[in-house]
């Protein structure tokens, strides 16, 4: 593992233990999500209506990409 | 990525994908060339959008690189933007991956077939949603049994003597049973919980955070009794195994 990425999770780490109780979840299941506009990584805005199929749309919530 | 080699199956399910991070265009442009990432990256510069979902990490300190993180996981919603399922990690350093959120959801056939064992009551085909994996990686393990004709072993709940099924397995999360049926057996005058025909039985595997890359073996065990309409056979225990490929987390970094 990268040292900057060690030291990034070990912060984190420590952190979390410090902080109590369980975690943030968001909007429970039946409950809607906000509305959101964001580019892509090819400067494009999506919304909800721009990423969704047919039957909706899985959105990911990550970390980071770059490390 | 993992979420890239799934894409098409997820999207053969109706369902588009985005994926959303606190870094700017040009970072995200720069890791999907990298990866051939070809669904949007969303960039949530500022962590707005982290903020309004309600999952904005705050033991993050401020002035941390990582400040502005979310609480990684998963949503899925519908057209409306309702949500339908979400799968969230208690443990920082734990996660879904699509492979398994897939299995969960959708039923989806588990993608690693491993083995197929056959018994003289019954067929045990065993599967993992994906074989390649990271340390803190959840997964799905899967068992497919077919009982043959005439045959039901006891579902979880029975009452009695009689001995349910159980997967046997350390450090696993707990299974997902289907719903069983009510058995009335006449000579006994008693009704109870049985599975017939095709079932099948399903639960999340976590990879240790300190595996190493390299082959990762899981091993359990499937016990049952079954008994068809004249009598019951002994109490059995059929031997499971997964072999998973442990692989190395990503290091590189965006230049």
């Amino acid at each position: 593992m990268s040292t900057l990425r060690s030291r990034i999770l070990a912060t984190i780490l420590v952190s979390s233990a410090l902080g109590a109780g369980a975690i943030k979840t968001g909007p429970a299941v039946g409950a809607s999500v906000p509305d959101f506009q964001l580019p892509d990584q090819n400067g494009v805005t999506q919304t909800l209506g721009s990423i969704a199929g047919s039957e909706g749309a899985m959105i990911v919530f990550y970390r980071s990409a770059d490390w | 990525m993992e979420l890239q080699e799934r894409l098409a199956e997820i999207q053969k399910r109706g369902l588009g994908v985005a994926a959303i991070s606190y870094d700017s265009p040009a970072v995200l442009k720069n890791f999907a060339g990298r990866r051939g990432i070809t669904f949007p990256l969303l960039a949530d510069e500022g962590s707005k959008v982290i903020r309004a979902f309600g999952i904005l990490n705050e033991d993050v300190p401020a002035g941390n690189m990582a400040t502005g993180i979310p609480h990684p996981g998963t949503y899925i919603v519908d057209r409306t933007g309702r949500v339908v399922a979400k799968y969230f990690e208690d443990d920082y350093t734990e996660r879904f991956t699509a492979s398994e959120i897939l299995v969960r959801q959708y039923g989806a056939a588990a993608g690693a077939a491993q083995q197929t064992a056959e018994t003289k009551h019954l067929t045990i085909s065993s599967a993992a949603s994906t074989a390649r994996v990271r340390s803190g990686q959840r997964i799905a393990l899967t068992l497919d049994i077919e009982l043959k004709p005439r045959m039901h072993v006891y579902a979880p709940g029975v009452e009695g003597g009689y001995i349910p099924i159980e997967w046997i397995m350390k450090d696993a999360h707990p299974v997902t049973f289907p719903a069983s049926r009510k058995l009335h057996l006449p000579a006994i005058k008693e009704t109870v919980p049985v599975f017939e025909g095709r079932f099948r039985l399903m639960r999340d595997f976590t990879v240790p955070k300190g595996a190493k890359p390299g082959e990762l073996v899981i091993e359990g065990g499937l016990r049952y009794q079954a008994c068809d309409d004249r009598e019951c056979y002994i109490p059995q225990t059929v031997a499971l195994k997964w072999t998973l490929k442990v692989e190395a987390h990503d290091r590189e970094r965006a230049k």
